[in-house]
């Protein structure tokens, strides 16, 4: 069976060029893995600011930092040898990462004292984060396109109870995808510059490839 | 088209001047931009004009070469003896001795190709069809029309007839203002003589070549 | 496997080739020869155009009726003298008013030698194979087909034009020349007649054939730092290397040009 099928022209990406392109996005633009308030970046680090989460009687709100590790995709088939806990199905792929949440800690020197100072002290924890998704398309003109990610679900492993494992995987479900939102791969980039490509079919996953085809 | 002006001779024109005082000329062949300077003695060639006797039989016609030695015209022969009577006729049978004028002067008379006065010939073999209006570009009044004809010959009997028209040559008289006759048809390769009887010194060269 | 494929069917490569015709642009030479007796000075351009693609694995690309687009100018120098008799004024003479008979010598007339512009423009048709070359030139990926070894070119039409538009040409530059007409017909059929179609063909070999020899098409060209995302501030680009690519042609229920890229970070 031809590549091309019915369609004349297609191109294939493995999942280890995608991983490639992943390391190639995240190391030109290191802020898109760190977002914090700036209180909690070491200095002459990359990070994007977001603002301290306001709370009554907590002097200039809660300091936080979340940072990822670059995350790797796995496309079906299954390439984790059942490690994974969202293993992934025909036209699915996989996206594990791992997330450093930071929280400044504060707490009051008195809690009788009028002037109400404190310090605040770092404290963070390290999850492994699973996500199952499949690939999005932004199509904007015949040959003019771009190919995303999206994810429907977030497991993390050994978080107890259970309810506080939803709550952190759901708050990581919206960060992470937001996080992988920024990654963009151009139709240019799957065919390697070759040719335009017009979009008749996929984004599809198979044979851990991302496979598109259309026409010239 | 040909180039047709008495002021600048080539291959296919020729200049005739009789000579009819015994007496010595000196001349000078130039372009005509070296015309207007004074023959001395010292002009390079020579003319001498005996008497003629009584029984010497008719005038006779000698002819002049001119070709190019360097950056000079050469005149050959160089030194001519004649009789009072006889005419001169220079030419070049080189195609690439262009633009030159005969002028000299003398107790044997003086002439000027380039400005034609007594006794003096130009003749021009036409070698492309057209209609040449000639005038007198040193500001004279006359001029005239030669109409050239081309004839292709289809065959040899036709080629054999214009080769004959090749000997006819035409004659045009001029006598002070009086050109005569006026118009003139001939054939591509045909010669036109102008003959100048007395004029105030004329050129016969194509309207075209006049600057207004 | 590699970390892309990008494979284009004999549609897609059609086009792809058809726009390296067009990249290749309008190619320039001239230079100088014989024709017969004659000396021709030459310039020619010439750029390719369409063509039927037949992919043939495992890596040749056949491209058949592919259009030669050829213009050229021959400035043609003729020595008339070789072409026309010698040719001799005969004496004229007549009787002249002031003496008795005036005689012209004989004038033997002077054939100059003519230089005459030519131009032609016209296509030749013509099939060649031709194999990928994958290389790097600088810090650029190609990809080129590039001709195997020196496609036919038939010049026949085009030969015959050339010697017609000499004749038509040549005939027009005649006609200034004094003394010419009686011979003019006669002039004419001699340069073409020594010039021939045969003369012109021999002409037009060494002008138009090393046009497709070595002829090279780029179908593919990339730096090897390509560039993925463009700067987008306060962000860089992000870029990826081409560490190697590689270029076939796959046979399988069709015929598919085939390029596989590795990448890295």
């Amino acid at each position: 069976m031809s590549l091309t099928e019915a369609e004349t022209v297609f191109a294939g990406v493995h999942e280890a060029g995608v991983n490639d392109l992943f390391n190639a996005f995240f190391t030109a633009r290191p802020r898109f893995l760190t977002y914090a308030t700036p209180a909690l970046v070491p200095p002459a680090s990359p990070f994007t600011s977001v603002p301290a989460i306001a709370f009554p009687g907590i002097p200039g709100g809660i300091e936080y930092r979340i940072r990822f590790e670059i995350p790797t995709v796995d496309f079906a088939p299954d390439s984790s040898g059942g490690s994974s806990p969202l293993p992934v199905g025909p036209g699915q792929l996989n996206i594990r990462t791992k997330v450093t949440i930071t929280v400044g800690c504060y707490r009051y020197f008195d809690d009788t004292d009028k002037d109400r100072q404190g310090i605040v002290t770092p404290i963070s924890t390290t999850l492994e984060v699973w996500a199952r998704g499949k690939p999005t398309v932004t199509y904007f003109s015949p040959g003019n396109g771009e190919m995303g990610f999206s994810l429907d679900e977030v497991e993390i492993v050994d978080i107890t109870p259970d309810s506080l494992e939803s709550v952190v995987e759901c708050i990581l479900r919206m960060v992470l995808q937001a996080v992988i939102r920024n990654v963009r791969l151009p139709f240019n980039t799957l065919t390697a510059g070759a040719f335009s490509l017009a979009l008749v079919r996929g984004p599809e996953i198979e044979d851990d490839q991302v496979k598109i085809y259309g026409n010239a | 088209m040909d180039t047709l002006d008495s002021r600048s001779l080539r291959y296919i024109d020729c200049f005739a001047q009789k000579f009819a005082t015994p007496g010595h000329v000196h001349y000078r062949i130039s372009t005509l931009a070296g015309a207007c300077l004074p023959i001395g003695d010292e002009g390079e060639f020579t003319i001498d004009v005996k008497a003629r006797a009584e029984k010497s039989g008719e005038s006779q016609q000698h002819d002049v070469q001119v070709r190019r030695e360097g950056n000079k015209f050469v005149a050959d022969p160089p030194h001519l003896e004649i009789h009072a009577g006889d005419m001169v006729l220079w030419n070049t049978p080189d195609p690439g001795v262009t633009g030159y004028v005969v002028v000299g002067r003398g107790s044997g008379g003086k002439f000027d190709s380039s400005a034609l006065n007594s006794d003096a010939v130009f003749t021009h073999a036409f070698g492309t069809p057209g209609e040449y209006e000639w005038v007198d570009a040193n500001k004279g009044k006359i001029s005239g029309v030669i109409h050239v004809r081309s004839l292709d010959p289809k065959d040899k009997e036709q080629c054999q007839k214009w080769l004959a028209t090749l000997e006819q040559g035409s004659l045009i008289t001029i006598e002070g203002d009086s050109v005569r006759p006026e118009k003139i048809e001939i054939l591509t390769g045909q010669t036109v003589f102008w003959a100048v009887q007395k004029a105030p010194g004329i050129s016969i060269t194509d309207s075209r070549l006049v600057v207004k | 496997m590699p970390d892309i494929i990008a494979a284009a069917d004999e549609t897609a490569a059609s086009n792809l080739i058809h726009a390296a015709e067009t990249t290749l642009g309008t190619i320039s030479k001239s230079g100088s020869g014989n024709l017969g007796p004659f000396t021709v000075s030459w310039n020619a351009s010439a750029s390719f155009s369409g063509g039927m693609i037949d992919l043939i694995a495992p890596n040749v690309v056949r491209i058949a009726n592919c259009q030669l687009n050829y213009s050229l100018g021959l400035t043609f120098s003729f020595d008339l003298s070789s072409i026309l008799p010698d040719f001799c004024l005969p004496q004229v003479c007549i009787p002249i008013p002031f003496d008795g008979k005036l005689c012209t010598p004989k004038i033997c007339i002077n054939w100059p030698t003519i230089t005459i512009p030519v131009s032609h423009s016209g296509v030749i048709n013509f099939d060649a194979d031709f194999s990928l070359n994958v290389h790097l030139s600088g810090t650029d990926w190609l990809i080129d087909i590039v001709v195997v070894g020196i496609p036919f070119l038939q010049f026949g039409p085009a030969a015959a034009a050339i010697l017609a538009a000499i004749g038509v040409t040549a005939s027009l530059a005649l006609l200034a020349i004094p003394f010419i007409g009686p011979f003019l017909a006669g002039a004419v059929v001699a340069i073409t007649a020594v010039i021939g179609i045969a003369g012109v063909t021999g002409l037009l070999g060494p002008i138009l054939t090393p046009f497709v020899s070595g002829l090279t098409f780029t179908v593919y060209k990339q730096p090897k730092l390509f560039q993925v995302l463009p700067p987008a501030l306060p962000d860089p680009a992000v870029n990826i290397n081409l560490d190697a690519i590689t270029a076939v042609v796959a046979s399988s229920n069709e015929d598919e040009l085939v390029i596989s890229v590795d990448i890295s970070a």
